[in-house]
């Protein structure tokens, strides 16, 4: 009965994924793609009518699937009058979320896939080295209620670490869980005991298996692969117990999906490039609070498991495919 | 000593749990302190630690639990000051340096924290949004909006309730709290009689026609035109009906609404039973309901309800004098063989409704708000025989503003029903009051008047009925409304139900 004049707030699409482009052409004018999740400083997620999970993220934050990254200029995402609950709709080349906030497509918004390793070797020393330097960063590193203590105590045997009661739960989940998978005895138990331990809104156990599975996916030799299906096999996505959030990373990466924060790491660690390194290290360990740390242990126990089964001669080649496409 | 805060559906990034967990710690005599989402793990971890309750353990994984093992009740509410600090949204005093037009509810209620009601009105996919945050800051909650979702409504109507709170609305123009008009709303003398109304004009011609007869308003509450449907179920019906009953100002009840779903009437009956208080159901256009109750009366017309509400309090107005019949028969000789339709012209769309339900039964009659397929009018510009507008529905305000709000949105239907040959009576509402527009005689009156040219210089005449809804206190100048109209000729009706009458006398 009565008209407003809402005045919104518009910032421009950098980048999307497949899945934004499934979501906004399957559906017509002003429909409710979805409603907002929930609001962070540089992340809005929202859900779909099927209760997937999507990312808006501003341009600090590395890209991934069903990720949608923005230009928002440094401002702070929870700053603009959303809601928890607030409608997403998707109106010509644009996408409104609640009343303040629209998002344009532009030329220069370009297509994301995920990055694919294209090297055909690996050089055992520059891995040792660069895990080296990993240990050295992680000590320095400020990171609490995560895998850190798992580190310090059983990779580096560092014991002045004073760990709180989630940490040591943790450490003693992690320890049972990869030695499973070392005496080839993976079972449910020991992946279910992980998820859905830990702080934050994703707990510290998921991140660790996220990362870990990320850099089998990424590294897909055969005994990488063997792990990551009998993984697959113990868990069941749909009644695990841990947040939406949390849940939707999971289930990225045993679909053989990761970011580029991942990715770019793990490269790094192939590589003989400190600066590389540096970098990728330090946008992985700006995820969240413990988030980055906890997949950067993660990935790095997973590819310690790799060097101790001595099966990274065996590499599985692909494709560059981060190609940039431009929509418009 | 263990306790335990659950946070439901609480989403906070890990930086302000972790530093809620430091400052927790870091109080002297606090002993553990776990904060966590409580996903089954975690709460098993409790379990292991001694930290877990029953709190805990029923949360779900979306909740944010925090786990406190402190060594007194003191050092516990001071870990505890920490929470509010970072995890209570903000919900700052402003400094009123300059009065600025807030932008939220969260502003408003900073320059009014003794607010108890909010009025929303915002296009309707963010209505149940804004709904819900009054709700949740303890107001109530008059919602003017309409495009709300059912299932948007039966939410926040659930959350309402639960929370001792009205919910007006969606779609609700008309009510008046303590005296107190809302948004479409007549200036009635203060009384007795309190009205619980799914029904904007069906709550004003009640108001109305009470205070003519000579009674008055306690109370009257909108619920929304959807509110007795099946999916809602008379949820703000039912609370309004207990609230009355509970109002010590409020002696007879009156329940206006078109008949609801079966399963809705059946509960309205039974929570009707329960009121020691006389109990007047109007259902518009519905049949009489047999029960055995002497406190519940059954009425279907709106001038009904308000007389039998009054006669109730104890007023025994005498009817109104019906010198109008003098006249019919020389109005009828004005009208040719060919003239034998009415068209209505209405901004109330309750006042429509009965004038519909009087009319069909008589008449056959297309409306746009007509329920049988039979009567319903697709064409809205295009129509022959007799046909009733409501004026004030989506299909002819879209983009504009309703004509309660602007009368003059009806001025070139007055023209194009006057070009019609086949049409005798045109019959017109004039609703007063807040909201309404400051002269709605007499931003038509000139309109009525070339109408009338215009049927002369083909011939015919053309006959005026109209019904204001308004009092003496209005703030229109009821006096002067109908002076206005009456120097025009315009046959003046004294309830809808009576203007509904006047043209099925005149074309019968």
């Amino acid at each position: 009965m009565t008209e407003n004049v809402l005045k919104y707030i518009e910032l421009n699409i950098i980048s999307y994924d497949e899945e934004f482009v499934k979501i906004l052409n399957q559906h017509q004018e002003l429909y409710n793609l979805g409603k907002v999740h929930s609001i962070y400083t540089k992340t809005i997620n929202f859900i779909d009518k099927h209760h997937e999970l999507y990312t808006i993220a501003s341009e600090n934050i590395a890209n991934g699937p069903y990720f949608l990254i923005i230009n928002t200029g440094g401002i702070d995402l929870k700053s603009i009058d959303l809601e928890v609950g607030d409608p997403i709709k998707a109106v010509g080349n644009s996408i409104l979320i609640g009343t303040h906030l629209k998002i344009n497509i532009v030329a220069g918004s370009y297509l994301w896939t995920p990055k694919v390793l294209n090297q055909d070797s690996f050089n055992m020393s520059i891995l040792r080295q660069n895990i080296s330097y990993f240990n050295k960063i992680i000590v320095d590193k400020q990171s609490i209620c995560g895998c850190k203590y798992y580190y310090l105590k059983s990779i580096l045997n560092i014991n002045n670490y004073k760990p709180q009661i989630i940490e040591k739960e943790l450490a003693k989940k992690i320890g049972v869980f990869l030695e499973d998978i070392e005496l080839d005895n993976i079972c449910q138990e020991s992946i279910n005991s992980l998820i859905g331990l830990g702080v934050g809104l994703t707990p510290s156990g998921d991140d660790f298996l996220v990362g870990f599975v990320s850099v089998l996916s990424i590294i897909a030799n055969n005994y990488a692969n063997t792990i990551k299906k009998k993984i697959i096999s113990s868990i069941n996505i749909n009644v695990i117990s841990t947040t939406d959030v949390s849940r939707k990373m999971l289930r990225i990466a045993l679909s053989g999906k990761y970011g580029d924060s991942i990715f770019n790491f793990v490269n790094a660690l192939l590589q003989n490039n400190k600066k590389l390194l540096n970098y990728s290290l330090e946008e992985l360990l700006s995820i969240g609070s413990s988030s980055g740390m906890d997949l950067a242990i993660g990935i790095i126990m997973g590819i310690i498991l790799l060097m101790k089964n001595k099966s990274l001669g065996e590499l599985r080649y692909g494709k560059d495919a981060n190609k940039k496409k431009c929509l418009l | 000593m263990e306790k335990t805060l659950i946070r439901k559906n609480a989403y906070y990034d890990s930086v302000t749990l972790m530093s809620l967990s430091s400052k927790i710690l870091g109080v002297a005599g606090v002993q553990e302190a776990v904060i966590s989402m409580a996903t089954d793990m975690n709460k098993e971890l409790l379990q292991n630690v001694g930290l877990a309750t029953e709190e805990s353990n029923s949360a779900v994984n979306n909740d944010l639990i925090i786990a406190i093992r402190a060594k007194d009740d003191e050092v516990y509410n001071e870990a505890l000051k920490f929470v509010d600090e970072l995890l209570v949204s903000k919900n700052k005093e402003r400094e009123v340096k300059g009065f600025e037009n807030p932008k939220t509810i969260d502003d408003a209620l900073g320059y009014m924290s003794d607010a108890n009601m909010a009025v929303i009105s915002v296009p309707g996919q963010y209505a149940a949004r804004e709904a819900k945050k009054a709700l949740k800051n303890g107001l109530h909650v008059m919602l003017f909006s309409d495009n709300v979702s059912l299932e948007e409504e039966k939410e926040i109507k659930e959350l309402g309730r639960d929370k001792g709170l009205l919910v007006m609305g969606p779609d609700c123009g008309t009510a008046m709290i303590n005296g107190v008009g809302l948004c479409f709303s007549n200036k009635v003398r203060q009384g007795n009689i309190g009205l619980v109304g799914a029904s904007g004009t069906g709550l004003q011609e009640v108001m109305v026609q009470v205070h003519k007869l000579g009674g008055g308003i306690s109370q009257a509450i909108g619920t929304g035109g959807r509110d007795l449907s099946i999916e809602i179920g008379g949820i703000m019906m039912l609370e309004g009906l207990k609230a009355l009953s509970r109002d010590e100002g409020t002696d007879v009840i009156v329940l206006i609404s078109k008949p609801p779903a079966k399963q809705v009437e059946e509960e309205i009956l039974k929570e009707t039973g329960l009121v020691n208080k006389p109990v007047v159901i109007c259902f518009i256009d519905g049949d009489e309901i047999k029960q055995k109750n002497d406190n519940i009366h059954f009425v279907n017309r709106l001038y009904d309800a308000a007389k039998k509400a009054t006669d109730l309090t104890g007023i025994n107005q005498s009817e109104t004098n019906d010198n109008n019949i003098k006249i019919f028969e020389e109005l009828k000789r004005m009208l040719n063989h060919e003239q034998k339709h009415f068209r209505g012209l209405f901004c109330g769309g309750t006042l429509c409704a009965e004038a519909f339900s009087v009319l069909r039964g008589k008449f056959e009659i297309k409306s746009n708000i007509a329920k049988e397929e039979n009567e319903k009018l697709h064409d809205i510009n295009n129509y022959t025989g007799n046909a009733l507008l409501d004026l004030g529905e989506d299909e002819f305000t879209r983009g504009k503003p309703h004509p309660m709000i602007e009368p003059s949105l009806r001025l070139e239907k007055i023209i194009k029903q006057a070009k019609d040959k086949e049409v005798g009576v045109i019959l017109m509402d004039f609703v007063l009051g807040y909201g309404s527009h400051k002269d709605p005689a007499g931003v038509s009156i000139e309109t009525i008047r070339e109408a009338k040219s215009i049927a002369k210089s083909a011939g015919r005449n053309l006959i005026f009925v109209a019904y204001i809804c308004g009092t003496d206190l209005d703030k229109q100048n009821y006096d002067k409304q109908r002076e206005t109209l009456d120097e025009e000729g315009v046959i003046l009706a004294e309830s809808n139900l009576e203007a509904a009458n006047i043209v099925m006398e005149l074309l019968s």
